[in-house]
């Protein structure tokens, strides 16, 4: 709790950017937090982020949760940066890095959101291009259709048959070893 | 429901994304879901599969039809991913084993290998992450308590013996559960490897050494439940092992040394590894470890002879939770020719991480058998600097009667003149009794509650008193008189008190009057100069009593008012000031409003 705000705190003094969610709302976060998109990594190097980073794809919602995850990995990241520099008095006491443990704890609650934040995670993922929570999201779709029919697949996520029964039979038979 | 219909309007990179992640039985049938879903699974680039290990030749070929199957379908797209899950639910490894090697039918079994063949399928020749985990379901439960009883385990715990490594050119990520590395795995090159996981496995150290050398771009490599096979081990014909030496040669033997060169690795993780316990020497074994580029290092297990062969000059982040094992092994040692105390062992332990920044220590010891005592003796040649530490946490445990649990502190604080942020946690059960078990959890918050009520029983009468006191404190000084000095803290002075010294954080359990905890709140907000922010979590509320807070409501502000005297107060936080304090038996002590030093 302390070193959660302690953090913001110290980030102060760090270089900040300014991020922009589609409804116009502003988010301040460091460096190190927002690096771990490439999209906004790339924009930093360009050098075009004064006057803030519009992000028209972004809700504020998600971009709030987006933000929540950078910041808790944003250390681990920095770590693999690779260059001492990095080790900003801010990114270093935020997360501890070695507690990985911790962090699938994080992540594990982070995905307790229904289906249709979780889309919007994916697509906040994609376009931010935040590998780490792509991955995460798109673990947490696929472990959905676990142990599922098609006929439940289908339910679950209204998808609309549209293969004759004579090509639906084909590909059953292509691909029998997984219907047994 | 609109949302649910979401997935349709993802990219089809995006779902053959989702489907990387899917087990491939599901992942193929997805293609009888709609006219776009036909091919995507097969361009996922991904074979996912997972078992429930059933001890039967028949069950075994079908699983590998299966697999063949699933790896024949992926030829679209150059298999990338390669995962093989096989469960065990009824904790029973020779299920798993028969399962791997047995296939058949009811005419006829033969000797299989279903690893094996699945490696050496083509379409897999390319693989970049390659996931082998063979999980006996009681492993968790049985893991969670070898650490809580603090042994490590000693057999080698690997299922299956892993001979070759398809794609040695593109692998990138390597992670491997009870999967034993046999010496001829790694004749070949790794020149993508970034990440090796080995979990429940046993290695030799050279066979480990040859993959950690064909591996010159590795980076993160974590060691969990790994056993090193240290010496050869000899059997009798009845698998009784024979290796013995006598008495004499086993007093004056060294221990064997693990000794591993991790040239490029940032990231090391070595977590509860042991050492094969069928030779002579019990359980002694000492670590070399040769790591220039480390920067990052969790040690978890038994206190042991642990050197860095070369410096490691950016290893900034240590975390070290030292199991209580000591005893036993010095059991096993010449008592007369074993100076190897707990201290000396964890002293020198630290002396390698110098560097450190953030310096993380769990010690399930009490906190004086790892102090350096005796001033001017030879002792205090024990302790090391660390210049750079601007992290500092210290978890253990103490005896409430004992005056030498603060030399330990008193050491650290001497050894880390730049500490910025100081974490203790400290209590008072005993190290042997398994600390994170839930029993142990429970009986705190049992007593947490009690002592509470008595705490605010106490607290009604004496809040009287306390209005008193608070008083006098707007006089401009008042001295806590319920709390007294701590022996060997106080009238010390720390560089790290002096300047840098910005947070305190404290977790203990107030027990007694004389409690350790309290005396260091009140130590730190006298002598710690720069203190911005205190949180005080003291597991029962009491503290309030003895600190004669005013407020029930677990706020309260310190103000330094004359700090070159070392004097502070103690006084009510004004309303306006927001305290985050939502725990409900922790008191955040934030912020500490600091007057400008007026002399």
């Amino acid at each position: 709790m302390a070193s959660a705000g302690s953090g913001d705190e110290k980030a102060a003094a760090a270089a900040m950017i300014t991020l922009i969610s589609s409804d116009n709302e502003k988010f301040e976060v460091t460096e190190a937090t927002a690096t771990l998109s490439q999209t906004i990594r790339h924009m930093i190097e360009d050098g075009c982020t004064d006057g803030g980073v519009p992000l028209p794809n972004v809700t504020s919602k998600i971009l709030a949760r987006v933000i929540e995850y950078c910041k808790k990995h944003a250390t681990a990241a920095a770590g693999e940066e690779g260059s001492s520099s990095s080790f900003s008095d801010a990114a270093f006491l935020e997360v501890d890095r070695a507690f990985l443990e911790e962090l699938e704890e994080f992540d594990d609650a982070f995905l307790e959101v229904d289906r249709a934040t979780l889309f919007d995670l994916i697509l906040a993922a994609n376009y931010l291009d935040i590998k780490g929570l792509l991955n995460l999201t798109c673990q947490k779709v696929a472990d959905s259709v676990k142990g599922k029919t098609p006929e439940q697949i289908r339910e679950m996520y209204n998808i609309v048959n549209d293969l004759t029964p004579e090509e639906e039979a084909e590909i059953r038979r292509e691909t029998q070893w997984a219907f047994e | 429901m609109d949302g649910n219909d979401r997935l349709s309007s993802l990219s089809d990179d995006l779902l053959r994304r989702i489907l990387r992640f899917a087990p491939s039985k599901e992942s193929a049938s997805t293609s009888v879901l709609s006219r776009r879903w036909r091919s995507l699974s097969r361009s996922s680039g991904a074979v996912n599969l997972a078992v429930e290990a059933v001890a039967s030749p028949s069950y075994t070929a079908a699983f590998a039809r299966a697999a063949k199957a699933a790896l024949d379908a992926a030829a679209e797209a150059p298999v990338t991913r390669l995962t093989l899950r096989v469960e065990d639910p009824r904790g029973d490894r020779n299920a798993i084993h028969e399962f791997l090697h047995r296939a058949g039918d009811w005419r006829r079994t033969t000797d299989v290998d279903v690893v094996g063949d699945l490696l050496s399928h083509p379409a897999v020749q390319r693989v970049e992450v390659l996931h082998l985990a063979l999980v006996d379901v009681s492993s968790p439960t049985s893991i969670r308590r070898l650490c809580e009883t603090e042994a490590e385990p000693y057999r080698g715990p690997g299922i299956y013996s892993l001979v070759s490594l398809p794609s040695s050119e593109t692998l990138r990520v390597l992670d491997l559960t009870r999967c034993d590395l046999a010496p001829s795995s790694a004749t070949a090159a790794f020149p993508r490897l970034e990440t090796f996981r080995l979990r429940l496995c046993s290695v030799r150290p050279k066979d480990l050494q040859d993959i950690l050398d064909a591996a010159p771009g590795l980076s993160t490599v974590h060691l969990e439940y790994v056993f090193f096979t240290l010496r050869p081990v000899k059997f009798s014909k009845y698998g009784t092992h024979v290796a013995r030496i006598d008495r004499g040669a086993r007093k004056t033997a060294e221990p064997p040394v693990a000794s591993l060169s991790f040239r490029a690795v940032t990231t090391l993780v070595l977590a509860w590894c042991g050492k094969d316990a069928r030779d002579c020497y019990g359980k002694r074994w000492a670590v070399d470890i040769d790591a220039p580029r480390l920067r990052s290092l969790v040690y978890k297990g038994r206190l042991r002879r642990f050197s860095l062969r070369s410096p490691a000059p950016g290893l900034a982040r240590v975390d070290l939770h030292i199991l209580n094992g000591q005893d036993t092994e010095r059991y096993q040692e010449d008592k007369n020719s074993d100076k190897e105390v707990v201290s000396v062992m964890f002293w020198q332990f630290l002396r390698n991480f110098t560097n450190a920044r953030v310096l993380k220590l769990k010690v399930n010891y009490y906190l004086k058998e790892i102090a350096a005592v005796g001033e001017g003796s030879g002792d205090n040649k024990l302790l090391c600097a660390f210049p750079y530490a601007e992290r500092l946490e210290l978890e253990g445990v103490y005896l409430p009667t004992s005056k030498t649990a603060t030399v330990a502190i008193v050491n650290l604080l001497d050894c880390c003149p730049a500490v910025r942020d100081l974490v203790l946690k400290l209590s008072t059960i005993t190290p042997h009794c398994p600390i994170g078990s839930s029993s142990a959890r429970s009986f705190l918050a049992r007593q947490g509650r009690l002592d509470y009520s008595k705490s605010i029983d106490r607290f009604t009468r004496r809040s009287k008193k306390a209005r008193n006191a608070t008083e006098d404190t707007s006089g401009g000084a008042h001295r806590d008189d319920d709390v007294p000095d701590i022996p060997g803290l106080s009238g010390r002075s720390f560089t790290c008190l002096e300047s840098t010294l910005r947070r305190v954080s404290l977790e203990f359990r107030v027990d007694d009057e004389s409690s350790l905890g309290l005396q260091l709140v009140k130590f730190f907000a006298e002598n710690a100069m720069a203190l911005e922010e205190m949180s005080v979590d003291s597991g029962n509320r009491r503290m309030y009593e003895h600190l004669n807070f005013i407020n029930v409501s677990t706020k309260a502000c310190f103000e330094h008012t004359n700090l070159a005297e070392g004097l502070c107060k103690y006084s009510r936080i004004p309303s306006s000031v927001s305290v985050d304090s939502t725990t409900d038996h922790g008191v955040t002590l934030l912020p500490l409003k600091r007057r400008t030093r007026m002399v």
